[in-house]
C-alpha cells in the first residue's frame, strides 16, 4: 500500500474536461443539428451540413443525452458518458427513411447491443446511427497515427494506398461502419489512393500529409448525389481543432 | 518425499492462480458489455466462483483425491462423462494458456514499442521457453510463484486503490452509453475464465499440509479476497482510464490506465507485474495440464501415448502437444473468442462440481445450489452471446463438444480393439 503515495508523485497532470467533435455523414441529407442536453438543460449545439466534421468543442465531464436532427426531424437519442480528459468523435451515419421513427434499430443490431454493449456496431440495415469513436491514442516520435472508417452504407470493404517517394503503404478498412485499427505511419506527405477490394481501379485521391505524433482519422463516405460509385475522404487530425 | 504446502503458500497459489493473467486481459471484455456494472459482473460470477471453491475443497477432503473434476466424476462412477468433461477441461486450459501467452506479447511488446510481429514472437517465444523449462525438470518453482503472486497482488492492489481515489463515476461509461443492470450477466459469462486458476490447487491435494483443516478456510479466503479485488481494480483502473479507452486498448487495460495514472513509470510496473505473472500462470497451467493429460491417459480416457514421460519424469509429449496448441491459438486467435471459449469450458466444469457436491454432501447444500443456478445462467447468456457475435466460433464450440462426446468413445474403442489385439498376439 506504500507505492499508492509513492506512485501518486508521478501523475502527469491535471484532469482536463471532455471534448468532442462532430462528422455528419447521414447520406441525402443537407443539415443535421447535434444538440447535448445535461438533464432537461441544453448545453451546446452543433448545426453541420453533410461531409463535414467539426471543430474539437469543450464540455464538462459528464453524461449527457444527445438528440441528433436531419433537415429538421428528430432521428437519434442517445446518452453518452464524456469522460475526464476525454476525447471523441460523434460519427453521424446512415441513410435516412422517409418517416423513420427516433432510434429505428434493425433486429441485429439489438440482438449485438445486447450481447456486446459498446462493441455491438453493426450496419443496422444502413438506418442512421451515432457511433462514438474514443480519439486517445499513444502518440510516438517521428511517427503519425492513422486510423479509417468505412462509412460508405452498401459498400464493400476498401484499401488505402499511402504513396510517396519512399514506398507505398496499404491501409484496409473493415466492414461498414467499423474502422480499422490505428496503425503507425511515417511523417510527410502522401498521396492517398483509394480503391476497392478485388480492384484496382482508384476510386477518390487525396494527399494528406502526416504528422508527427498526430492521430490522423479518415472517414470515406459517399460523394453526395453519386452513392457508391464516388467515394470522397474526409481527414480529420488530432493536433487542430478544425478539420482539415 | 516434496515438502507439504504450508497454508499461507497455498492461499497464495490459489489467488496468484486467478489474478496471474485474468485481470490483465478480461477488463476490457466486460467493460463493453456491462459498463458501468462490469463490478457487478465480477460479483456475481465471483459468486459462483466461491460455490465451486466449496465444492471442489469438500470434494477433495471426501474423496481424499488430487485429481480435480476427472478425479470426482470417476469416483461417483461416472466414467463417461469424467472423460467427455476431462478432454473439454484440457482443451479450457489449452485456451487459458494461449489467453495468457496473448497477455505477455501484448504488454511487454507495448512497453518496447513493438511492431504486431513482435507481439507474436513474444506470445510464441515465452511458450516455448516454458516448454522447454517444463521439460528440463524446472517447471514447478512454488517459491519463485509465490513470490511472484504477492509481487503482482501488491501492484494490482495499489493501481486499484489509487483508482478508487479518483472516485468519478462518469468515467465508468466514458465514451460510451450506459447500460442495464442485467447486462452484468451477460459481461460476467464471457470473462468467466478470470476465476478459473484457483482449482488448479486441487491437483496438489496430496502436497497440502492438514488439508483436512486448512484447505477449505484458505481456498474461501484466497477466492473471495480475489472477488474483492476484482471489483477494486474494476473501479479504480477505469475511474482512471476510463471505459471506451479500456475496450479500445482491451489487450493492454491495465498498462493504459497504469500510464494514464503514473506515466512511464506505471507502464514499466505493470509491464514487469504483467510479464511475470502471465508467465508463472502459463507455467503453473502448462505442468498442471500435462500431469492431469497423463493421469487421464494413465485411465484410458486419452491414448496411451501421451501417458510417457522423459528421464526426468514429465510427460514431455503432453506439454509439447498442448503448449504448441496454445501458441497456434495465441497467434491466431482473437482475444474476446479465446476467453470467451475458456469462460464457456470453466462455466460448465465448475457448474458440474457445485452439482456433484450438491449430491454428494448433506447439509449447507445450499451453496452448491446457488453455484448450479448461477452457472446455468451463465452459460446460457454466455451461449447466446457466442452464437450471436460469433456464429462461426459457436459452430466451431458446437463442433468440438460433438467430437468430444461422440468420437472420445470411438476413440477409446479402437484403442481397446488394439489392446486387445497386441494381447491376443
Amino acid at each position: 500500500m506504500m507505492m499508492v503515495p509513492l506512485l501518486s508523485g508521478c501523475s502527469p497532470k491535471e484532469a482536463a474536461p471532455a471534448q468532442f467533435r462532430v462528422g455528419q455523414f447521414l447520406f441525402s441529407t443537407q443539415n443535421a443539428t447535434i444538440t447535448l442536453y445535461d438533464g432537461k438543460q441544453e448545453k451546446t449545439s452543433l448545426k453541420l451540413k453533410y461531409g463535414k466534421l467539426s471543430n474539437y468543442t469543450s464540455l464538462e465531464a459528464k453524461i449527457y443525452f444527445i438528440k441528433v436532427w436531419a433537415d429538421g426531424k428528430l432521428l437519434l437519442e442517445k446518452k453518452i458518458g464524456m469522460g475526464r480528459d476525454g476525447r471523441y468523435t460523434l460519427v453521424l451515419t446512415g441513410i435516412p427513411e422517409k418517416n423513420q421513427p427516433v432510434n429505428r434499430k434493425s433486429t441485429m443490431q439489438k440482438l449485438h447491443t445486447i450481447v456486446e454493449g459498446s462493441e455491438g456496431i453493426t450496419a443496422n440495415d444502413y438506418l442512421p446511427q451515432l457511433i462514438v469513436q474514443n480519439d486517445f491514442y499513444i502518440a510516438e516520435k517521428n511517427t503519425g497515427k492513422i486510423r479509417v472508417m468505412h462509412l460508405m452504407p452498401g459498400a464493400v470493404p476498401f484499401s488505402l494506398d499511402f504513396m510517396n517517394n519512399k514506398g507505398k503503404k496499404e491501409v484496409r478498412s473493415t466492414a461498414y461502419p467499423k474502422s480499422s485499427e490505428t496503425i503507425e505511419v511515417d511523417t510527410g506527405t502522401y498521396n492517398v489512393h483509394v480503391h476497392f477490394d478485388a480492384s484496382l481501379q482508384t476510386v477518390a485521391l487525396q494527399k494528406i500529409e502526416i504528422k508527427e505524433s498526430v492521430l490522423h482519422s479518415l472517414y470515406v463516405i459517399p460523394a453526395p448525389e453519386r452513392y457508391l460509385t464516388d467515394p470522397i475522404l474526409v481527414v480529420g487530425s488530432s493536433d487542430k481543432e478544425k478539420s482539415l | 518425499m516434496a515438502k507439504k504446502l504450508h497454508p499461507i503458500s497455498v492461499w497464495a497459489l490459489a489467488a496468484g492462480g486467478m489474478v496471474g493473467g485474468g485481470i490483465y486481459t478480461v477488463l476490457g471484455v466486460v467493460i463493453a458489455v456491462s459498463a458501468q456494472w462490469a463490478w457487478l459482473a465480477f460479483l456475481i460470477i465471483g459468486i459462483l466462483a466461491v460455490t465451486a471453491a466449496y465444492s471442489y475443497v469438500f470434494l477433495s477432503n471426501k474423496f481424499d483425491d488430487s485429481g480435480g473434476v476427472f478425479a470426482f466424476l470417476k469416483e461417483v462412477n461416472d466414467k463417461a462423462m469424467a472423460g467427455n468433461l476431462a478432454w473439454l477441461l484440457i482443451l479450457g486450459y489449452v485456451f487459458t494458456i494461449s489467453v495468457y501467452a496473448y497477455a505477455f506479447g501484448h504488454y511487454v511488446s507495448f512497453a518496447f514499442h513493438g511492431s504486431a510481429f513482435v507481439i507474436r514472437i513474444l506470445a510464441v517465444g515465452i511458450i516455448a521457453a516454458l516448454i522447454l523449462l517444463n521439460l528440463a525438470g524446472v517447471g514447478k518453482m512454488t517459491k519463485v510463484e509465490i513470490g511472484i503472486v504477492c509481487a503482482n497482488l501488491a501492484v494490482l492492489l495499489a493501481l486499484g486503490i489509487y483508482g478508487l481515489t479518483k472516485w468519478d463515476a462518469v468515467q465508468l461509461v466514458a465514451g460510451i452509453e450506459p447500460r442495464p443492470v442485467w447486462s452484468a450477466l451477460v459481461g460476467g459469462g464471457a470473462i468467466f475464465m478470470g476465476y478459473e486458476g484457483f482449482q488448479l490447487l486441487s491437483y496438489e491435494y496430496d502436497r497440502i499440509k492438514n488439508p483436512a483443516k486448512n484447505f477449505m478456510p484458505v481456498m474461501i479466503s484466497a477466492v473471495v479476497f480475489v472477488v474483492v479485488l476484482y471489483i477494486i481494480v474494476a473501479l479504480g483502473a477505469t475511474f482512471i482510464g476510463g471505459a471506451v479507452s479500456l475496450v479500445d486498448f482491451k489487450a493492454i487495460a491495465l498498462s493504459i490506465t497504469a500510464q494514464k495514472a503514473f506515466g512511464q513509470t506505471g507502464v514499466i510496473i505493470m509491464t514487469v507485474a504483467a510479464g511475470f505473472a502471465t508467465a508463472a500462470a502459463i507455467n503453473s497451467t502448462l505442468f498442471s495440464t500435462a500431469n492431469l493429460t497423463k493421469n487421464i491417459a494413465k485411465a484410458n480416457e486419452l491414448p496411451k501415448w501421451f501417458k510417457h514421460t522423459n528421464g526426468k519424469d514429465i510427460p514431455d509429449r503432453a506439454i509439447i502437444v498442448l503448449g504448441s496448441l496454445a501458441g497456434i491459438m495465441a497467434i491466431a486467435g482473437s482475444l474476446t473468442a479465446l476467453v470467451e471459449a475458456a469462460s464457456l469450458i470453466f462455466v460448465i466444469t465448475f457448474g458440474t462440481v457445485n452439482w456433484l457436491c450438491f449430491r454428494e454432501s448433506e447439509k449447507l447444500k445450499w451453496i452448491p445450489a446457488i453455484g448450479i443456478v448461477i452457472a446455468v445462467i451463465t452459460a446460457c447468456t454466455l451461449l447466446f452471446r457466442v452464437a450471436i457475435s460469433k456464429p462461426v466460433a459457436f459452430g466451431g464450440l458446437l463442433f468440438i463438444v460433438l467430437l468430444v462426446v461422440l468420437g472420445r468413445p470411438l476413440l477409446l474403442q479402437h484403442n481397446k480393439k488394439m489392446k486387445t489385439g497386441t494381447d491376443d498376439n
